[in-house]
């Protein structure tokens, strides 16, 4: 197991947030979580990663508590993709890649044969070969996007975490990412956590969904067996028609309507 | 391809090195015949000489004075203090991600101002001789201290935090300023000259104290560099690719702060090196830290003895160097900022 997390409690300023989480990550899966907004999926994913402090729980990553493990070890081992980040105005998309390699190199910054080789993998996987001496603040959204992942591929890690790949990002854009995600999955064996809004996409792309509601996880497993109307309904209070994918051999659901809980109602009169 | 980049960079840093410290050993020679006392260019040199390799050269004595013991200080410390500023502005821009942060940003040079302005008070009220130099330092390392404390160190560092907890205590200490300064009466000039910040009668005492706090300082900033240019991704990304970019803002805030903290008690407030010097060497050649923060201590160095040289010779009355820097520094900066093109490296 790559990642284990065992009865996380988040709080920001006393008020928690999450309550009591498990989350496990197996070597080769594709896991992502959903859920609707400010269930606390990001926070989760956040405590994975160290950037937030768990309350009460415990993070192991290959069997070693996290909390002991340097920076440096760390980031060997996971890449993260966080969901909002400044853009650094001259930055070309090289020196963005370049620091992918940080922590592989000394403490001078030098280079190694393997280092460039990687940079150019990592450049070359995500199709950013054209733009390498372009500006960061020149690129399109899925262009820039596509950067900072080549980024995360080039500290070549055993896990690539993705906080909403895909927001901000249009239909085919999307697409990209997530066919890219999948690949690097498939070719290169990369485990990936990652946190989707689009449910659709949760179902055809994983190996494993985590539902999340209200800082808990509600229900986890194979996306097939778990998401149903029963739970569209439970959680995102909409109705939904289920079709079979057979392209993808997964299924797929339409909503078609908002369906107003009762103590909703009550909250509104 | 990377590899022809970068050595090309290399080979430009170490040009633009070396002929900036010619650039400075020239100033120095030059600077040093200058001055409103007669003496010949020749009569500076054979002191020079005299002192540096101890022969025995005879010489007026009073001439010896002015030149070793007067302008030779005044011109070392200026250079220092230059090369300190611009050092300590590059590490605030770069901690704080804030193109307009520079030494004074987070109110440790107030806190410096303070302690020089109530020594100042303390020795008018009292008739007493305090230094004023080691109490300014003290409260402006005090002021850092109680800036950090406020911006709350033990949760994730927040650039914004600290800027606001400096314009805070920044703003309370200059009040308390202004109210030593009424207090004061008659006797305010003393302390009106040293804020507005100059080199005039710098000793080689204090170029004792600037030159190995200085130099140590900024080779210990070059050190560590490379995981500056990682900082302008943001923290958390930088962490991400294993910086322990907490750590990592502690130690530069330290070392930013304890430049700036020297330099401001020795010379007072002098404006805009900090600020601009970082930007001129950022927009001409490069925002990698391990050139920057060479390449501007040099420039700073160059720039405020220049400016020093300036108000030393071409006024009447002397006026005090930190003036003439934000007089010309603010129009300069300006007329960079909008001849640059796009403008889109500051």
């Amino acid at each position: 197991m790559l990642i284990k997390a065992n009865n996380l409690t988040i709080a920001y300023d006393n008020k928690e947030v999450v309550h009591n989480v498990d989350i496990n990550v197996n070597k080769g899966e594709i896991i992502t979580i959903v859920g609707p907004n400010g269930s606390g999926k990001t926070t989760v994913l956040k405590a994975l990663t160290r950037i937030i402090k768990c309350k009460k729980g415990e993070i192991f990553l290959e069997g070693k508590e996290i909390k002991k493990i340097k920076d440096n070890k760390i980031a060997k081992k996971i890449a993260i993709l966080p969901q909002t980040r400044n853009t650094p105005k001259d930055f070309n998309v090289e020196t963005l890649v370049r620091y992918g390699r940080f922590p592989h190199t000394n403490w001078q910054g030098k280079l190694s044969k393997e280092d460039k080789d990687i940079i150019d993998w990592a450049i070359r996987k995500t199709g950013m070969s054209h733009f390498r001496k372009s500006k960061l603040t020149k690129l399109s959204g899925g262009e820039r996007q596509r950067a900072w992942i080549a980024m995360a591929l080039a500290q070549k890690t055993e896990i690539i975490v993705l906080d909403e790949p895909t927001t901000f990002l249009d239909l085919s854009h999307q697409l990209e990412v997530l066919e890219l995600i999948k690949d690097l999955n498939k070719s290169e064996n990369v485990t990936i956590l990652m946190v989707l809004h689009d449910l659709n996409q949760a179902i055809r792309y994983s190996t494993r969904l985590y539902v999340m509601e209200k800082g808990k996880v509600i229900a986890k497993g194979n996306p097939e067996e778990i998401i149903s109307s029963k739970l569209l309904n439970d959680i995102f209070n909409v109705n939904a028609d289920f079709y079979e994918d057979k392209r993808h051999e997964c299924n797929h659901f339409i909503p078609y309507k908002i369906e107003r809980k009762i103590h909703d109602r009550r909250n509104i009169e | 391809m990377i590899e022809e980049i970068l050595n090309k960079e290399k080979k430009q840093y170490y040009l633009i090195l070396i002929v900036l410290t010619i650039l400075i050993l020239g100033i120095i020679l030059i600077s040093v015949t200058l001055g409103k006392a007669e003496i010949t260019i020749s009569e500076s040199f054979k002191i020079i000489i005299k002192k540096i390799f101890n022969k025995n050269i005879e010489i007026a004595s009073n001439k010896e004075a002015i030149i070793w013991d007067i302008r030779m200080p005044r011109i070392i410390s200026g250079l220092i203090i230059g090369a300190g500023l611009a050092v300590a502005g590059t590490i605030f821009q770069a901690i704080l991600r804030n193109p307009l942060a520079d030494p004074y940003t987070i109110g440790v040079s107030t806190g410096a101002a303070f302690g020089a302005v109530l020594t100042i008070y303390i020795n008018i009220v009292y008739s007493l001789f305090l230094p004023i130099v080691p109490v300014a330092f003290a409260f402006s390392i005090i002021t850092l201290f109680i800036i950090v404390k406020i911006a709350g160190f033990n949760q994730t560092l927040h650039s914004s935090r600290l800027i606001l907890a400096g314009i805070i205590i920044s703003a309370t200490l200059s009040a308390a300023i202004g109210l030593l300064k009424s207090m004061a009466g008659e006797d305010v000039s003393a302390m009106i000259f040293w804020l507005m910040g100059n080199l005039a009668a710098k000793s080689w005492a204090q170029v004792l104290i600037l030159f190995p706090t200085i130099t140590i300082s900024i080779i210990l900033a070059k050190h560590f560099a490379n995981d500056l240019d990682i900082l302008t991704l943001g923290i958390h990304e930088a962490k991400n690719v294993g910086v322990d970019s907490e750590k990592l803002v502690k130690f530069y805030l330290v070392i930013g702060a304890f430049i700036t903290a020297i330099c401001v008690s020795i010379s007072g407030i002098i404006g805009f090196v900090g600020l601009v010097i970082p930007h001129l060497v950022r927009m001409s050649f490069t925002s990698k830290h391990k050139y920057l923060i060479p390449i501007s201590a040099l420039v700073g160095a160059i720039v405020l003895s220049l400016a020093d040289n300036i108000t030393r010779l071409m006024f009447v009355v002397e006026i005090p160097v930190g003036v003439l820097t934000t007089l010309i520094g603010g129009p300069f900066f300006i007329y960079i900022y909008l001849n640059k093109s796009s403008g889109e490296n500051i």
